[in-house]
């Protein structure tokens, strides 16, 4: 980057980095602390991740982690995105390419909009307001959003940055396409912020689930009810027979 | 005009012998006046057919026995001022008040018989030493690089200088080495700047630029005078070669107005240019090195003063980016690769904004990630010699006379000149650079290493300072490294005045003389390699480093990083503590080949990366389609 566009991209960076860490924790301040208490552990565990889901999304994690860590640390130095820094950004680049694309195969029909999804997100998730039981398939509307809107930015980050390799675009094209690139991963990270939030303070028990693959028939039966009535017509479909 | 000459001729010898002997002491008095410039504002060359004038002004008549040589700052002079022309960056390296500029090539002081290659420049460049650090006068420093001096600066020293120097008779003998004009601008190849050298050898400065411009031959050796020659004084038929120096003038080569033709042009040709900057490659393997291909300017038909242009004060634009005043204050700054290739956004003309000038075409650098253009130079890739996995040894003019006939002059014959290596330029870019590691004795004091005189050394040393330079470092062993620390240290006791440890630098290394006369060997910053950036030749996009791919500099053993710049006598001897291109890249060699080992699976990564694009893009497509069409349904 040219001093000028490194400048704006960093200032860019942190204005909207900034904002959506004070959107949280204001939101955490007002509304996300009492979640916390809505669900306790315990009781029956239903089964939401396979092993495969959970390799797929922690590959893609820990790789975009990686690619952010670099990426941004090299926006923000004075030497830009030198040697070392390039070199880790460039090898965790693939992980990345492979898990998300894993993962837009894999949760792409889940994570298909579904009429119920409008009262969910016409009530914001209940997200600002009392919490109660919304309408969610196996997986609500916002972590549906949430995928899309993280398969469609990353794939352009992966798009804007593989179309440089190709001997097409010239030394403008290149600027653009990095600038594209820059850009859409920021916008990433402030969604993968939100999601981690979602994931972290707000609905708890949400990472234990990812990280074990389970979840307690208590906190699926009240955040994900419409999963919860079919898998309930399943086992007594099952038992019928 | 003939008039005047033969009055002068006829005043008698007194009157010629004054002249000679105290012109040089009198220049501020008889010191051109910097003329009203005679004008044509056209882009015709002017014809100049001149009258030629003496130091004295006295106009010249070939039918004079007795005619002195022609002086440029006097014949060229009537009409462009010889002052301001003389404050060009060719002239004005020894002037306090001008800034050094990017560090350039050196002067090298060469004495083969003691291993001695020092770089110098009186610009204080950093790693190099200035001719007076050295214990060289003006006067030694024109003996022995006059050759490839156009004149001015160190070789035209102001009356008071004269006056201070131990060589002040040989200075009013030989007087001064004037800007000789036509070095640069003459037309048609009849000016020969190697009998200038041949005459500065014989130390007829003043008769030179006449040798020279081919309108007389010059008879007699200023350096075979005595110091007290009178120039009046009829020959001595004991020592008829000590009559001294005289024009004899070629009379066809003046009009019958005793004029001559001078044939100029201000656009130089890449010719006149090559006498000094010609840089050649050699392989000691190899008997003859074949001829290398030009640079892509001047195939295109460019000449260097297309790009490297000046005003009055022949500033001369160096043609790097952030050259900058004052040094070049004539120079345009958008005079650069990026001026031309790309257009300079911060120049005041409009058509210096643009790109395309001088029909340049715009680089596409299609497929080449934008890093490559922050992080490089221009002319690491597209310029210079290709990089092989040991740097090239080359040749310079400057450092080897080139340009000038010799039948000694062999791809061994020192100094050392190698590359291109690859290191960060002081714009913080990557640059190949030119590199001579010094080899000189010294005196160790506290932590400062500095040579010792040339001189000096070869009386420690007995050698002769004439000895002929076919031995070359090579032969100093470590054993004859010792006898001449012991030698050194023998030499530079009884004087009292070099308090410290003799020393012999090369090849990166100090090696030190202990008193018990033990010999020790450590890294220091006087032993490191002066590198210089070359500009030259440029090659063209498809001759450019990365036309063969990202292999051509990513690759385990590509030169780029992983050249090999051990000069080649330290190969015998002792190696130098910086091996490989990537040690002065300050790189880590793990890093670069783990780096380098990627790039062998990169086809693999793309395509595993432009797969993932297509399942991605499919994914999406799918989706978005079948979720457009359940709103259309939705609304419908």
């Amino acid at each position: 980057m040219e001093g000028e566009e490194t400048l704006v991209f960093s200032i860019t960076a942190i204005v909207a980095l900034a904002v959506a860490v004070v959107a949280l924790a204001v939101h955490y301040a007002v509304w996300g602390r009492r979640r916390q208490a809505a669900w306790s552990p315990g009781g029956t565990r239903v089964r939401r991740y396979g092993a495969w889901d959970r390799f797929v999304l922690a590959v893609t994690g820990v790789c975009f982690l990686v690619l952010v860590g670099t990426g941004l640390s090299g926006a923000f130095s004075e030497e830009g995105l030198e040697e070392w820094r390039l070199w880790v950004h460039m090898l965790a680049a693939p992980g990345f390419a492979l898990g998300l694309a894993a993962a837009a195969v894999t949760f792409a029909e889940r994570c298909r909009f579904a009429p119920h999804d409008a009262a969910w997100l016409a009530h914001g998730g209940a997200l600002f307001g009392k919490q109660r039981p919304l309408p969610a398939g196996r997986f609500d509307a916002g972590q549906k959003l949430f995928f899309w809107l993280g398969v469609t930015l990353g794939f352009v980050a992966l798009v804007s940055i593989m179309a440089t390799l190709v001997p097409v675009f010239g030394d403008e094209g290149q600027e653009v396409l990095a600038g594209v690139h820059r850009y859409s991963t920021l916008a990433l990270m402030v969604v993968v912020l939100g999601g981690a939030y979602a994931l972290l303070l707000v609905r708890r028990g949400a990472w234990r689930t990812l990280v074990t693959g389970a979840a307690e028939e208590q906190y699926v039966r009240y955040y994900y009810p419409t999963w919860w009535e079919q898998l309930q017509k399943q086992q007594g479909h099952k038992h019928g027979k | 005009m003939r008039a005047g000459a033969m009055r002068a001729a006829t005043a008698g010898q007194a009157s010629v012998a004054i002249v000679m002997l105290a012109v040089p002491l009198l220049v501020p008095a008889a010191e051109p006046q910097e003329s009203q410039a005679l004008r044509t504002d056209s882009r015709a060359p002017y014809v100049h057919r001149l009258t030629l004038y003496d130091d004295d002004g006295i106009v010249i008549s070939p039918s004079d026995p007795l005619a002195a040589p022609y002086s440029p700052a006097r014949t060229c002079g009537k009409c462009h001022a010889y002052g301001t022309i003389s404050s060009g960056w060719h002239f004005n390296a020894p002037r306090a008040d001008v800034g050094p500029g990017r560090p350039g090539e050196p002067w090298v002081l060469v004495d083969a018989a003691s291993g001695t290659q020092l770089p110098l420049s009186a610009r204080s460049w950093p790693g190099t030493f200035t001719p007076q650090q050295v214990g060289l006068t003006d006067w030694q420093f024109v003996l022995r690089f006059g050759h490839h001096l156009p004149g001015g600066g160190p070789a035209e020293p102001v009356p008071a200088a004269v006056a201070a120097a131990p060589e002040a008779a040989r200075w009013r003998i030989s007087g001064p080495l004037q800007i000789d004009c036509l070095v640069c601008h003459s037309a048609d190849g009849r000016h020969d700047p190697a009998e200038t050298a041949r005459q500065i050898e014989r130390e007829n400065f003043r008769w030179s630029a006449t040798a020279a411009l081919g309108v007389a031959v010059v008879r007699g050796d200023a350096r075979q005078v005595p110091d007290d020659w009178d120039p009046l004084a009829p020959p001595n038929p004991d020592f008829p070669e000590q009559a001294g120096p005289k024009a004899v003038y070629d009379r066809a080569r003046f009009d019958t107005d005793d004029r001559v033709f001078f044939s100029t042009t201000k656009r130089c040709s890449a010719d006149r240019c090559y006498f000094c900057h010609t840089v050649r490659e050699v392989d000691p393997t190899v008997a003859e090195t074949p001829r290398a291909d030009s640079d892509v300017h001047l195939t295109a038909g460019l000449t260097c003063v297309d790009c490297h242009r000046h005003g009055l004060d022949h500033a001369i634009g160096r043609g790097f980016e952030g050259e900058g005043a004052p040094a070049v204050a004539s120079a345009s700054t958008a005079l650069t690769c990026r001026g031309c290739h790309l257009g300079d956004t911060a120049s005041a003309p409009a058509s210096a904004r643009l790109d395309g000038r001088l029909g340049a075409p715009r680089p596409r650098h299609r497929g080449l990630p934008p890093l490559h253009l922050r992080e490089l130079s221009c002319t690491a890739c597209h310029c210079g010699p290709w990089p092989t996995g040991h740097v090239r040894r080359l040749q310079t003019s400057l450092a080897h006379g080139l340009g000038i006939g010799s039948k000694e002059r062999a791809a061994t014959t020192p100094p050392e000149i190698y590359g291109p290596v690859f290191v960060m330029g002081e714009d913080e870019k990557l640059t190949p650079h030119r590199m001579l590691w010094p080899a000189f004795w010294g005196i160790l004091t506290g932590d400062a290493v500095r040579p010792l005189p040339l001189d000096r050394v070869q009386a420690a040393l007995g050698i002769s300072p004439r000895s002929a330079p076919s031995v070359s470092a090579e032969a100093l062993t470590p054993d004859a490294m010792a006898r001449g620390l012991a030698a050194l240290a023998e030499a530079v006791k009884p004087e009292g005045g070099e308090a410290g440890t003799p020393v012999y630098v090369r090849a990166g290394l100090v090696h030190a003389r202990h008193p018990d006369g033990s010999v020790r060997t450590f890294e220091h910053p006087a032993a490191k390699p002066y590198v210089w950036p070359l500009g030259h030749d440029v090659r063209p996009a498809r001759q450019a480093l990365g036309a063969g791919g990202c292999t051509d500099c990513h690759a385990r053993d590509a030169a780029f990083s992983f050249g090999r710049i051990v000069p080649e006598t330290a190969e015998q001897t002792d190696r130098p503590p910086i091996e490989f291109m990537y040690e002065l890249q300050g790189e880590s060699p793990v890093l670069l080949s783990i780096w380098a080992s990627s790039f062998a699976w990169r086809l693999t990564l793309k395509i595993i990366g432009f797969g993932c694009v297509v399942v991605l893009a499919a994914v999406l497509l799918l989706y978005g389609f079948s979720g457009l069409s359940a709103v259309l349904k939705l609304f419908s």
